[in-house]
Formats: C-alpha cells, sequence, structure tokens
C-alpha cells in the first residue's frame, strides 16, 4: 500500500463549518488561450468592419464587406450557370426557376389548379408564341406594371346587368357548349350572344390572343360545372398574374419560356 | 499576485467599484452603438412607415406566430439572394418593433414576398395551404376571413409608435381606424388621399375577395404584399450601403 500524498493544497483562509477553500490556479492552458481569443478579437476589430464611429463604421483595414462579396459571388454564379447549361444533359434551368417561382399557383405538373391556368393543355389565353409569354411573364395580368396585360370578365351578376335567372339558364348553356349536343336556338344561346359573343367569340369559340378564355373546350380555369360558372357570371374574375420583371432577369424569363414552350410540346405529342 | 483577491474581497466598497466595472462593460458594448444608428442605418429611398391596415397585419402575424416558421431577413449569402432577392438592408426593419427577422426557416423567407403572388392566391392559401401546395406543413387559418378586423385599436397603436419615434401625424393618428378601412376598399375612392399620407408605394383594393366586409384576411394581406416593396432598390448605390 502506498501512503496518500501529505502535501495539502494552499486554501484561501476561508472556512465555513469546518469547509475551506482551495486556491487552485486556473490551468494554465486555458489562461493562455483566454489571452490569446482576446487578443484576436482585438485584431479582428482592426482587420475587419467592427467599430461604430462618430460619422461612420470603422471599415477594416482588409476593407471586407459581407455585402459586395455576395454581390460578386452572385455574378460569378450566373457566369459559371451559363457555362454548365451548355453542356449537355443539363437540367433546363426553367424547371428550377419554375418550382422556385410558379409552382405555387401554376403546379409542379404545369397542369395549374382552380384559378391558375394550366400552361400544358395548349390552350393558350395569350397565344403560345415565345415573344407573347415573354410578355407576359415580364409584366403579368392584371398587375400594377405599366405594361401589364389587362383581362375582366365583368360582374354581371353583382354589377346588376343581367337578372339570376337569366344568369343560370346562360350558366346552363355554357356548361353545355363543351358537351355532345349544345342548343343554339335556346334564349340562352341568344343572351349568350348578345353579351358574351363580342369577348368570348361567337358560341363561345374564343378570340385567339386576347386573352379571354375558349369556352367550347374542356379547359376551365375557374371549374365548368354550373356552379362555378355561376359564380363566374355572378361576381366577374380578375385573375392576378404576377409581373416577373423585378424579381427575374432577362436571361431567367427566357428560360422559363423555353421551359414552358418545351413542356407543351412535349404534352401536344 | 496569489494574493490580490484576497486583498480585493476584503474591502467591500473597492470590491462593489470593481464588480460595478467588469459588469458595466458588457452593457457599454450593447448600449453604445445605439447612439451611432443614425450612420448605421442605410439612406434609401421609399421607406416609410407602416399604413394602419398594414400594422394590424403585422400584429396579426405576430398573434398567430407566423414569425416561428417564417424568416424576414435576406442574408448576404449567396443561396440567399438567389432564391429570395436583394439581401435585407437595416432600413427596412426600422419602423418595425420588435423587428421579425425570426431564426427558423420552416417555410420560405417572407421578406420580399410582398407582390410575388396575387391577393387571391394568399387567401387561398392561408385558408387550406395543402389545397395549393401539396404537402405543406403549413397550418390554415381559414378563421381570418371570418374575423372582422376591430381597427378602434388602431389609434393607440399610432400613438405609442409616434411616441417612440415613428413620424406619424397627430391627423394620422386620430384617423387610422378610418384609414384602415379606406386601403381594403374595393373601389379605391380614397387611393389619393392614403397616398399622399403615407406615399406612393401604397396598394389600395379589397384584399381577401370580401369586399363587403374588414376582415383580419384584409390585413394579413394587405401586409404581406407590402413585405419589401417598400425600397427602390435602382436608386441604390452598392458602394454607399457596403458594409
Ligand atoms: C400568384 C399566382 C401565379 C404565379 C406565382 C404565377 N402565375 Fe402565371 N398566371 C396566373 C394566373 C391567374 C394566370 C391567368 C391570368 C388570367 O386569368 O388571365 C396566369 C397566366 C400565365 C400565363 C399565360 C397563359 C396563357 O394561356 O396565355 C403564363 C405563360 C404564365 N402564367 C406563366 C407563369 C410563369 C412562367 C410563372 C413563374 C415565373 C408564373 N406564371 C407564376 C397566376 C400565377
Ligand atoms: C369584356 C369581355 C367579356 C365579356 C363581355 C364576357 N366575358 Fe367571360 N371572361 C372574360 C375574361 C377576360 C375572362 C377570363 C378572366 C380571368 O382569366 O380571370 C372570362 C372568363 C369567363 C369564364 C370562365 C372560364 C374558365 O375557364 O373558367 C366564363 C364561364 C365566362 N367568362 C362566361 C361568360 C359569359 C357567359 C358571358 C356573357 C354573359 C361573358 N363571359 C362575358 C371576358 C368577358
Ligand atoms: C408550421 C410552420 C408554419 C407556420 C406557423 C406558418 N407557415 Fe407559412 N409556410 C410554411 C411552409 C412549410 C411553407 C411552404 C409550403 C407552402 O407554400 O405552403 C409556407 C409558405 C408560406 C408562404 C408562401 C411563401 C412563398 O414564397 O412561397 C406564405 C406567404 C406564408 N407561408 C405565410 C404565412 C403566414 C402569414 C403565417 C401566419 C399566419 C404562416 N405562414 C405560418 C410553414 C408555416
Amino acid at each position: 500500500m502506498t501512503e496518500p500524498k501529505e502535501k495539502t493544497p494552499e486554501t484561501t483562509d476561508h472556512e465555513w463549518d469546518g469547509i475551506t477553500e482551495f486556491r487552485n490556479p486556473v490551468p494554465r492552458i486555458f489562461k493562455l488561450s483566454y489571452i490569446l481569443t482576446i487578443l484576436i478579437s482585438v485584431l479582428m476589430w482592426v482587420l475587419l468592419p467592427s467599430w461604430p464611429g462618430v460619422r461612420d463604421i470603422w471599415p477594416g483595414v482588409l476593407g471586407y464587406s459581407s455585402r459586395t462579396t455576395v454581390l460578386e459571388g452572385v455574378e460569378e454564379a450566373k457566369a459559371l450557370r451559363q457555362q454548365a447549361s451548355a453542356q449537355a444533359g443539363a437540367r433546363p434551368l426553367g424547371s428550377i426557376l419554375f418550382a422556385d417561382n410558379c409552382a405555387a399557383c401554376h403546379g409542379y405538373d404545369l397542369a395549374g389548379q382552380t384559378g391558375f391556368p394550366n400552361l400544358i393543355d395548349a390552350a393558350w389565353l395569350w397565344s403560345g408564341t415565345r415573344e407573347e409569354i415573354i410578355a407576359t411573364i415580364r409584366y403579368g395580368i392584371n398587375t400594377d406594371h405599366p405594361d401589364t396585360r389587362y383581362s375582366e370578365m365583368p360582374a354581371f351578376g353583382r354589377d346588376g346587368m343581367l337578372p339570376r335567372a337569366e344568369l343560370e339558364a346562360i350558366s346552363d348553356y355554357v356548361a353545355s357548349l363543351s358537351g355532345p349536343a349544345p342548343d343554339h336556338e335556346s334564349a340562352a344561346a341568344v343572351a349568350f350572344d348578345e353579351n358574351c359573343s363580342a369577348c368570348h367569340g361567337a358560341r363561345g369559340s374564343g378570340i385567339a390572343g386576347s386573352g379571354v378564355p375558349v369556352l367550347d373546350d374542356a379547359h376551365w380555369i375557374y371549374g365548368g360545372g354550373t356552379d362555378a360558372i355561376l359564380e363566374t357570371l355572378h361576381a366577374g374574375r380578375q385573375g392576378v398574374m404576377p409581373a416577373w420583371e423585378s424579381r427575374l432577369n432577362d436571361r431567367q424569363i427566357e428560360e422559363l419560356a423555353d421551359y414552358l414552350i418545351g413542356a407543351a410540346d412535349a404534352q401536344g405529342s | 499576485m496569489q494574493n490580490a483577491h484576497a486583498k480585493l474581497e476584503r474591502h467591500s466598497i473597492g470590491f462593489a467599484l470593481a464588480i460595478l466595472f467588469v459588469a458595466s462593460l458588457g452593457g457599454l458594448v450593447e448600449i453604445a452603438p445605439l447612439f451611432t444608428i443614425e450612420n448605421t442605418v442605410e439612406e434609401v429611398e421609399g421607406m416609410r412607415p407602416y399604413t394602419p391596415l398594414e400594422l394590424a397585419g403585422r400584429d396579426i402575424y405576430v398573434r398567430e406566430g407566423c414569425y416561428a416558421c417564417h424568416s424576414q431577413m435576406i442574408r448576404t449569402l449567396r443561396s440567399d439572394v438567389e432564391r429570395y432577392g436583394h439581401f435585407s438592408l437595416a432600413a427596412e426593419s426600422m419602423y418595425d418593433r420588435p423587428f421579425q427577422w425570426g431564426s427558423k426557416r420552416t417555410g420560405p423567407d417572407l421578406a420580399r414576398v410582398g407582390l410575388k403572388y396575387s391577393d387571391a392566391w394568399h387567401v387561398a392559401h392561408l385558408q387550406d395551404p395543402t389545397a395549393l401546395v401539396p404537402g405543406s406543413v403549413m397550418p390554415p387559418y381559414a378563421f381570418l376571413s371570418e374575423t372582422r378586423l376591430s381597427p378602434a385599436y388602431l389609434e393607440s397603436a399610432l400613438r405609442s409608435l409616434r411616441l417612440a419615434g415613428d413620424p406619424y401625424s397627430p391627423g394620422q393618428v386620430r384617423e387610422a381606424p378610418r384609414h384602415a378601412a379606406w386601403q381594403a376598399d374595393r373601389d379605391a375612392q380614397y387611393e389619393d388621399e392614403l397616398r399622399t399620407l403615407y406615399g406612393e408605394n401604397v396598394q389600395v383594393r379589397d384584399f381577401d375577395g370580401q369586399p363587403e366586409r374588414l376582415t383580419e384576411m384584409d390585413a394579413l394581406v394587405a401586409y404581406l404584399q407590402m413585405l419589401g416593396t417598400l425600397v427602390d432598390f435602382d436608386a441604390l448605390d452598392p458602394q454607399e450601403i457596403a458594409r
């Protein structure tokens, strides 16, 4: 058996009911690293932007700015991407941009949702040419942008233009347009001709590129049931497609347009 | 040196002063920069205090705890800037008491969500997020469309902000409840008045699709639609704001 070491450490001289307190110094490694971190922080203050002054902020000897750096990084990434998208087999940028910005409304499959049109059904509201699509994306529809496209379905019921009973009859007629045998001789058909065909074309066949939907096909923005149509006639519709000019640059908008055209073509064939 | 503390501990006044000195260092580092806030916050064009309706929407945002899942702070990181747009400026939070930077992103950052979607989308999404975004874990807030906004409190809300230094005029404070209703007017009858009072970038329309009544949905959507839209970034000199 070895004897316990006889060295009693120094105490602080305080004593509470027989309990005393050692006076062991902090281990040197802790003390050194403590002093070192303080020195490093002083060095950082000197090198990097840190202290606010009376008139300005101390810019730091290195002149580093996270804001300038990130803007440079974004430019760099743009150039890199341009290179990458030229390589064969690259995932089209358009699909990524679409998922980030458009899918919440038009759906990840581009097939639309109630209130937001299907983009791959070949039933274009504003024609499917590249320029037209680019203009739609850039300026939006019914937005505050000065070059916005404008389209509005009037509120025939709410604004008292047609009585309820007539609207119901017209709704049934509109719903039947996409069916096998619409009755074009009925009173509702005459009312449609008087009130609606100026915008929707004769018998709802549409006017290409006007932004007004065709009514005699199976594609609906707001739904083709009589209830949905009646609601459209009663309260009107004015779908808003946001303007992307300030969010996306020209190149991104072109990528998106090409992506949409490609997807619509793939669907059509 | 070994016994220095023993000496200090035996002088109660000296010891108290030493404690005071060390503790005040922490305070100094936090408080001193507040006196230089004038030159820390960038000078930008377009920033203005919230309109009463937007302020009500902001209060609902805080009440419902949207900040628990959404940040409002686009950091100076490439990934942030590429996805959400220009990094946030200090100036953009100058009328936020408290700011809504948040610290967790269960959902996307909302600092620049204004005008990214339509009002109709926001209403439908807040009523039932999964209807528009399959698999979304955001809870539904359909009751906001059913709850009328009680704008009376906005007068005292603006008054306290005025006391805290926000540049509301006494007239703006007094008329706050009425101005809230004006902003959600379908026919935008008072658009010119509101723009004179608050600035050109005020959006005036019916936000919730129910023109006949003023609901909490109106307020929240009005707030969401102005987020990040105020500052005129074309007029901003990157050199000026480099920090
Ligand atoms: C807030 C929801 C919303 C978002 C986000 C959105 N759109 Fe739309 N978009 C609409 C609505 C609504 C319409 C139809 C407008 C109308 O009723 O006339 C539309 C129409 C369009 C059209 C015209 C379709 C046609 O038939 O002519 C194109 C093209 C389009 N969107 C592309 C995009 C792209 C690309 C994006 C993403 C950058 C996008 N949209 C994001 C709501 C949205
Ligand atoms: C001033 C032109 C105009 C007139 C007149 C008009 N419409 Fe429309 N209609 C539109 C526009 C524009 C839209 C698309 C609105 C949108 O996308 O938000 C539309 C949409 C619709 C829709 C929804 C289509 C869908 O895909 O969901 C129906 C149904 C409809 N109109 C029926 C009628 C009927 C019936 C009448 C006559 C009583 C009529 N419209 C008169 C312009 C008009
Ligand atoms: C449990 C977490 C959670 C809470 C609480 C929450 N959200 Fe969300 N939010 C999400 C998620 C996840 C998404 C992404 C999926 C989606 O769009 O629904 C999202 C998306 C959004 C978007 C679309 C953003 C974009 O750019 O696509 C908006 C706007 C939004 N939330 C607003 C709100 C508001 C306002 C509140 C409070 C009333 C709220 N959220 C509360 C999780 C949440």
